[in-house]
This record gives structure tokens, sequence and C-alpha cells, in this order.
């Protein structure tokens, strides 16, 4: 196997472009973990990250012909992966505010109907964050949730004030909601598709949708 | 621009607070800053320097998936056979490193066992409980009350209900909606006013008048429920389920299962007939009948549903004839509580019979058993094995 001495990017690129696959795997092993770092970083999900680097690093290689032209690869690099990059931060900064709204729903004063799929969801998580909660702020929150009470309808019922239930629920729903955006669930929401072919019109214009 | 480089660099260096977090959530999920945020990416990628030592592991594991997404991309795109053939040769360099590294890995085997190779015994140790009765009992209207239904003594209970060990019986004249709620792990039985039985499984709820007077008997569900309705040609049983989807009793036990992470809403008849309407269609099914109604509205008819399969936990039983362990472990995490992640995939077809009353850990080494599947426990979280 052929070794390539550290500043020869541009040559293993030439080389990469006529399809010489170990100068492709010397390209990988180059760029691999710095990228990995940096899409874990951003997503927070080291399972989908080695993923999405996975995708990024087929795309390079079928589209290997543009490998000819390009001046610098790092920024090439970070182009190719941005659309899929930002896509999961942003989703995943929506599930975190989906799950906000909802913790903040039931423990709002009044009846509410929080019916969502994050019960579904989080099935499991929740369990793991009612853990969390003293029995008060359990009971409060089951009663609210389950219930669908006012703060005075459930202090009758336990014997504490309005005011009480209502500390006790806010402090449950941070409670929670810290639990669950730490156990955010982007593999279900999220459906990948791998890989969209080059197009003749340019790195630019090649799609990587999620 | 500034905040958003803050906040997003705060982010990525896991400095960011709970506060900022949300301010960060509401700036990245609007779709204007898209062009903005883009920017602040291409920055942390440039002054990412990703010092530390690389996971030699990752790094081959990662490499297999390229050359496997490769050869399959290559079969949907590039075409032909032979050329997929010729990839795969060219790739035989490749092939050969992950060997040595499958050698390497045997060695670390050696010396570290892996997590999955564990003692049962130890792999097991964060056992949970099952499920058992238990609900939250809500009667509406002005003066409403809630009871948790675990922690309250039997006997009459919001003085128009009448407790027992694991059912809840409606005993009054006076007419107003109630509606009885499961957690996760928790199933309960309800005694209508006219003597129907409602089993309630985990994660469900039921909302019922406390007398039925009109000219139809009318409930509302979620999750999952199976009814055993006391027939009346003159008042006929309806139940509406969370998609507006009506199911009409014509002197009958069935189960409806309308989980939303279910692929569909499954109707199944133990006994008599129902009918099942939705905006669109409608269908009858008679005892040993299943319909599977899609998101869409579209209904399909199964007229040899595995009834025992699908009415076993309100008898309190696991009972699966040929199901995959999906299927298994999505129902169980309603009755345990946990989640699921799978490192393997598992073949299918697995046959259980037991309680629901076991812990979980009898569940799991019975799957065990049959060679196919390994399990961890952790933090009320199972990792599936090969």
């Amino acid at each position: 196997m052929k070794t390539y001495p550290p500043d020869s990017v541009p040559g293993l690129l030439q080389e990469v472009a006529r399809g010489d696959e170990a100068a492709f795997r010397a390209l990988y092993d180059r760029y691999q973990h710095r990228l990995l770092v940096y899409i874990t970083r951003i997503t927070r999900q080291p399972e989908m990250a080695e993923e999405i680097v996975a995708d990024i690093f087929v795309k390079l290689w079928f589209q290997r012909e543009k490998l000819e032209e390009v001046q610098n690869f790092d920024t090439y690099l970070f182009v190719i992966s941005r659309n899929h990059t930002y896509s999961v931060l942003r989703k995943l900064m929506i599930e975190r505010q989906r799950i906000e709204a909802w913790s903040e729903r039931i423990s709002a004063e009044g009846e509410t109907d929080a019916r969502e799929n994050i019960d579904e969801l989080y099935a499991g998580e929740l369990a793991g964050a009612m853990d969390t909660l003293t029995d008060l702020q359990r009971k409060v929150w089951d009663l609210k949730k389950h219930g669908k009470l006012t703060y005075r309808q459930i202090g009758e019922q336990i014997g504490i004030s309005p005011e009480t239930v209502k500390k006790h629920l806010e402090a449950a729903s941070r409670k929670i909601q810290a639990y669950l955006t730490q156990h955010i669930r982007l593999a279900q929401i999220l459906i990948l598709v791998p890989l969209e072919m080059a197009t003749a019109s340019g790195m630019h214009h090649s799609a990587y949708f999620i | 621009m500034q905040r958003l480089t803050d906040l997003l660099q705060a982010y990525y260096q896991g400095t960011i607070s709970e506060a900022e977090m949300t301010e960060l959530a509401e700036l990245v999920a609007d779709p204007g800053q898209e062009q903005a945020v883009k920017e602040v990416l291409q920055g942390l990628w440039e002054h990412e320097r990703a010092e530390g030592p690389a996971d030699t592991r990752a790094n081959e594991r990662i490499f297999a998936m390229v050359t496997e997404k490769i050869r399959s991309g290559s079969e949907e795109r590039i075409v032909t056979p032979a050329h997929r053939v010729h990839f795969i040769r060219r790739f035989r360099w490749a092939a050969a490193a992950i060997f040595i590294l499958a050698l390497a890995g045997v060695w670390m085997l050696i010396r570290q066992p892996k997590i999955q190779d564990q003692s049962q015994a130890m792999r097991f140790k964060n056992d949970l409980p099952p499920g058992r009765s238990g609900a939250v009992l809500t009667l509406e209207g002005k003066d409403g009350k809630s009871i948790l239904l675990d922690t309250a003594a039997n006997g009459s209970v919001l003085g128009h209900f009448v407790k027992g060990d694991s059912s809840v019986s409606v005993q009054t004249t006076t007419v107003q909606y109630a509606s009885l709620s499961t957690p996760v792990a928790h199933t309960e039985k309800l005694r209508l006013a006219d003597g129907t039985i409602v089993y309630l499984n985990a994660n469900s709820s039921v909302r019922f008048p406390t007398v039925f007077n009109g000219t139809d008997r009318m409930v509302e569900i979620t999750g999952e429920a199976y009814f055993e309705v006391v027939h009346n040609g003159k008042m006929p049983f309806r139940v509406k389920l969370p998609n507006g989807t009506v199911v009409e009793d014509i002197g009958t036990e069935f189960n409806i299962n309308t989980y939303a992470n279910e692929a569909t809403i499954n109707t199944t008849v133990a006994e008599g007939s129902v009918q099942v309407s939705n905006a669109k269609n409608q269908a009858v099914l008679k005892a040993g009948m299943q319909a599977k109604e899609t998101a869409a509205g579209t209904i399909s008819v199964n007229n040899d549903a595995d009834l025992l399969s699908v009415t076993a936990w309100k008898d309190g039983r696991f009972y699966y004839d040929g199901a995959t362990i999906e299927t298994i472990l999505q129902q169980a995490a309603r009755w345990y509580g946990f989640e699921v992640e799978y490192k393997d995939k598992v073949p299918d077809g697995f046959v259980v019979k037991l309680p629901r009353t076991v812990p979980l850990s009898e569940l799991l080494k019975a799957l065990e058993g049959t060679g196919q599947v390994r399990f961890t426990i952790e933090n009320k979280k199972i990792t599936v094995y090969k």
C-alpha cells in the first residue's frame, strides 16, 4: 500500500478523482476523526454522527470527479456536509421546543389537553424522568396530567394550598423537561435519505436532504 | 448574529445553560436564520482542531459503513452487477484491513469481556418490576375531583364509584362525565353503569358518562382497551377513537389498540360482531376478525386474526406466536416502563407464553433462551444484541 506525506492533500484529491481507493482511504483517515468530533458536538447523537460521517464520505466517493477542481478541500468537506448538519441541529432544537411546550402546558393552570405523541415516543424516558421527582411532585404531576384538574382541585385532593401545588408542578415540569431534552430521540423523527447523486450543475446544487 | 454565534459556540463547547439553550432553540428553529446558522457552523468547523486521540475502532466501523453504503448505493444507481462485483474486488484491501481488525477485536474480547457477554445476573441486575393495577379516576364538571386509585382505600371513592382490588365500578344515579387514565406500567378494570366491563392497558384512558341516558352509549378511548359489552339493541354501545373513528358493538367482546406508535389502529373481535366506521370507510367484523386502519383512513380486514396474541394482556399474559422482537419489546416497554436500543438486527419468529406478573428479567431470560438474542438492562433502558 502506498503511503502519503502529510502535505499531499492536493495530490490525494487528484488520485481519488481518478478512482484510486487507497488514496480515498488515506483521505478518509486524514479527515474522519475531525469530522466525527465536529458532527458529534453539533448533533449530540454519537451513533447518528457516525452515520452522517459515513454518508459524507460516500457522497465524496460518488462525486469524486469533482475533487479534481477542488482548491480548498477543508471548505469543500464543510459545504457537502452543511445542509445535513444544519437539518439535524434544527430538528433537535424543534424537538426540544416541543418537549418544553408540552410540559409547560401540563403544569399550567386550568384544564389542559396535552395529548401528544411525546407520551408514546418517550414512554421509557418518562419513567426515568418520574424517578427524579419527589413523591409530592410526582403526585401533583400525575393528578394534573391524567386528571386535568385545576391547582385548587389538586390542592383540596391532597391537602395543600393551590400556591404549593403550582410550585411543585413547576419544579416537576422543569425536572421532566431537563431529563427528556437530554434524551431527545431523533432517530425516530428523522428519516435519512442517504445520498443524492451529484448533478452536472456542480456541488452547490447537489442536494443532501433529510 | 453575535448572539447566535456566542450561543452556538457555548452549545458546541457544552457550556451552554438551560436558559441560553431555550434562546438558541428559538433562533435555530427559525428558518429565516438558516444562512446565519450555517455561517456560524462553518466558523466552528474551521476552528475545530479535533485534539485528543482518534478512536481507531470508530474509524474502522465508519469505514465499513462507507464501503457498505457505496456497495448498496452502486446497486441502485450504477446499475450493472458487473460494476458492483468490480467495486467489491477493488475494495479487497479494505476487507483485509477489517479482517485484521476483527482479529484484534478477538484479542480485545479475550482481555476484556464485552458487556453482552457478562453473566446474565450482571446484565439483569437493574431489573424492573412488572406493572400493576392503578389509575387516575377523574370526575369532570365544575366541582371536578381526581383520585389516584393506586393508594386509595377500597370502598366508595369520589362519591359515585366503588373501588375494589384491581377494578372500579360506577355506582350513581347522577349523570356526569368521568374518565379513567392509566400511566405507563399500570392497568385498571372499569365496570360501567350498564354492566359493560372495560379493561384498560398501560398508558391509556377511557372517558364515559356515569349514567347512560341517551339514544346510544358513547365512550372515548386512547391507547388500548378491551370491551365486554352488555348488549342492548335499543341503545348501541359506541367507542370513539382518538382519530374520530367509531366502533359500534353488535353484541360483543372486542379489543381496540390505538397507540400512536403502532403502525395502524387495530380493532379485533373476540365474540359477536362490530362495525368500524370513519369518514371514508366502514367494515363489519365478526368474531376472529381484525380491522387495521391506517392514518389515511384505509381499513383492511384480516379474517383470521391471532386472537390469543391480541387479547393476552387483559388476561395478564404475554402471548406471542412468531412475533418480531420489536413487537414484543414495544408492548413490554409500556408494561415495565423502559426504552429500547437495538445494537444488532435479531431474526423474527419468537414464541412467548408467560404471565405478565413476572419481573422484566424473566421475560428477557425466556427470550435469551432461544439463543437468538441477548440483552442488558441499565437505567430503565434495554439494549438488544444478537
